[in-house]
């Protein structure tokens, strides 16, 4: 049932519900679970360090509970990361950039193309490892407001970046 | 007309005038106390003069090179307008430029406090969309400069149009503060959470005081009454008069002398009695414009309506425009500009559903309490349950923004009224939205419902437990609204 008084017909307005989504590049899988096994051996350390240099907590009910935040924070990541990387998608449509993820809270994100600022591709050291980059749209929004798609490779990042910046180039010669 | 008499060349390099150094002085030499105050009180509590003499000459020496740094800042610091541009050149050593767009700039401050005045100066900053350190500011400028360089920049978007005329062709009051609604407004304050602050200080002075030395609690104690229960009464009394004390002075300062005055290319508003704050708020810079009252204001009919400008969001709390209105007509004035306030009668809306109580208990309230009075049991025993009130305190407010919550919309704008303990209501235009996110939980796929939240320039809003159909409307009717047509949303 339609709230909003107009004559404009709201069915018939592109729904961003149907838009057929690109997931994000594979190995982007690989690289969040060395990520995840990265995080898992540093908080393991910290436990580990904390358990054998307190004495006072050692054997105490203290130790286990340390352990079991551990393992707590360790194996859900882990569920939560395989969970989530099927949901994670993007489209390019004429006048925006959508993008999907999420699992257990499930975002869609509309970027519009003449909403949209900079534009600016990351690729960190584990990222070049399989030529993956990010691709991050810079609205003039409050915190919150910007988009990142990762798991892009980088030639499709560097594809979508001029994409785009023409887009916005174009916005701003046609503003009124 | 101020500025009609005053003709300066802003593309020739201006400094700041002389009697700002005094300014620069205090300021300077305020920050240096406030990083060597534990050197001071080491001076003042070792009586060993050789350690003395080691410190005062690190705390001296300090003090020395962070003033002679700001004196050259002071005498290297020049600002001009060139090519449509704002820029500031400072240092000597280490130079540096800063570029301002004049059209990135979103409003321009002119503050006054006591010594500004006595020194005939005032403080202008310029605010911008970016982040709060591509802030600009001027310490010391002359009045008239100050005013000039306000109408300069700000008539720096209106290309094509005589500048002089955007200021001066007329200009109607439209709204200003008597004493009474000024007091009116000051008492009705929040009172209820600056009391709770400062209790939580009174008690933790009382316990650490308690803790430090037994015998001075007793002999202070020996001046109010004996039993814990009459301690504990005087205690909380006194809290709430200073509380109401403090808060109401605050409110005087901060709007004392209020006035809003139309002019053709926005608003300018004035207010402050120790520190002056003059802002010129552009109408095509408003994002959105929202209007809030707590229960006791909005029986007294008092209002606080806020126009949200890009770039002053949480970080620049204090570029806020703020306008208390006296009167609930007199924000149809303060808003037209930007959009008419929908008639509501004949407009369909959007509903909170009601699961959004339960699970706000339930997540946000009992969860977290339990958890902490599973952690804290140990220790504080039964004084544990008291964490029950955050279950209460979330149940009553989702419980009551459930109930009365709701969004309308028309072909131009989103109109929300949100209250829960207070009223809050928002108009936001369509074409102001930067960028829009749908959320789900499991929870709310299962049952068809969504999330919404609106990011615009000035700040973001969240529309929680909506209907999944309300959503996406809202998110395709938004994009369209963007994107069919090219505005100029600043």
């Amino acid at each position: 049932m339609p709230f909003i008084n107009t004559e404009l017909d709201l069915q018939s307005l592109p729904a961003a519900e149907e838009v057929q989504l690109n997931p994000v590049h594979s190995s982007y899988l690989k690289l969040l679970r060395i990520e995840w096994l990265i995080t898992s051996i540093f908080l393991c350390t910290i436990a580990a360090l904390l358990i054998f240099f307190i004495a006072e907590i050692r054997y105490t009910i203290w130790a286990f509970i340390f352990l079991l935040l551990t393992l707590l924070i360790i194996f859900p990541y882990y569920f939560l990361l395989q969970k989530s990387f099927p949901y994670m998608a993007f489209a390019v449509r004429d006048h925006d950039v959508i993008f999907q993820k999420g699992w257990l809270i499930r975002s869609i994100k509309i970027c519009p193309f003449n909403r949209i600022q900079n534009c600016s591709i990351q690729s960190g050291p584990l990222e070049r490892k399989w030529g993956l980059a990010s691709l991050t749209l810079y609205t003039a929004g409050s915190t919150g407001a910007d988009m990142r798609i990762p798991g892009l490779k980088q030639d499709e990042a560097e594809r979508l970046r001029q994409y785009i910046l023409s887009k916005i180039n174009g916005a701003i010669e046609t503003q009124l | 007309m101020e500025q009609l008499k005053h003709n300066f060349n802003w593309q020739k390099p201006q400094r700041q005038p002389l009697a700002g150094l005094v300014i620069v002085f205090i300021k300077t030499i305020w920050e240096v106390l406030k990083r060597i105050w534990p050197f001071i009180l080491l001076m003042f509590f070792n009586s060993k003069t050789d350690r003395f003499d080691k410190v005062e000459l690190i705390a001296a020496v300090f003090a020395g090179l962070t003033i002679v740094g700001s004196l050259i800042k002071f005498f290297f610091f020049r600002f001009y307008i060139l090519n449509e541009e704002l820029i500031i050149k400072k240092g000597w050593l280490k130079k540096e430029v800063i570029v301002v767009p004049l059209q990135k700039i979103q409003t321009v401050h002119i503050e006054e406090s006591f010594l500004h005045n006595a020194l005939g100066i005032v403080k202008l900053s310029v605010d911008t969309a970016g982040s709060s350190n591509t802030e600009v500011t001027i310490d010391a400028l002359r009045r008239p400069m100050a005013k000039a360089l306000q109408a300069q920049l700000d008539a720096g978007e209106y290309k094509g149009v005589n500048k002089d005329a955007t200021q001066t062709s007329f200009s109607i009051p439209i709204l200003t503060l008597s004493g009474k609604d000024l007091l009116k407004l000051s008492l009705s304050a929040n009172h209820v959470e600056a009391f709770f602050i400062m209790l939580s200080f009174g008690f933790g002075i009382y316990d650490n005081l308690r803790r430090i030395n037994e015998s001075f609690v007793a002999q202070a104690t020996g001046l109010v009454p004996r039993s814990s229960f009459l301690i504990a009464t005087f205690l909380i009394g006194t809290i709430l008069i200073i509380t109401v004390l403090i808060s109401t002075i605050r409110i005087c300062l901060k709007f004392y002398g209020l006035s809003v005055t139309h002019i053709p290319s926005g608003f300018y508003i004035k207010a402050g009695l120790t520190n002056v704050k003059e802002r010129l708020v552009s109408f095509q810079k408003i994002q959105f414009i929202s209007w809030r009252a707590n229960w006791i204001r909005k029986q007294l009919g008092l209002w606080i309506l806020e126009y949200k400008i890009a770039g002053a969001d949480e970080i620049k709390n204090k570029m806020k425009v703020e306008v208390p209105v006296t009167r609930y007509n007199y924000i149809s004035t303060l808003v037209d500009h930007y959009h008419a306030v929908p008639q509501t009668e004949a407009l369909r809306f959007v509903r909170i559903h009601p699961s959004y109580f339960w699970r706000r208990l339930l997540l946000v309230g009992l969860l977290p309490a339990l958890t902490l009075i599973g952690v804290t049991w140990q220790l504080w025993e039964h004084r544990s349950l008291f964490f029950l009130a955050l279950p209460l305190l979330i149940g009553v407010k989702s419980f009551l923004l459930q109930k009365r919550f709701k969004l309308y919309a028309n072909e131009d704008v989103v109109y929300i009224d949100k209250s829960a303990y207070g009223t809050e209501r928002i108009l936001l235009k369509w074409f102001k939205l930067q960028s829009v996110v749908l959320k789900q939980s499991l929870y709310q796929q299962r049952k068809d419902l969504a999330t919404l939240v609106l990011y615009t320039a000035g700040g973001s809003m969240s529309i929680p437990y909506i209907s999944l159909d309300a959503a996406r409307q809202i998110v395709n009717y938004s994009a369209y609204q963007v994107e069919h047509q090219n505005r100029r949303w600043m």
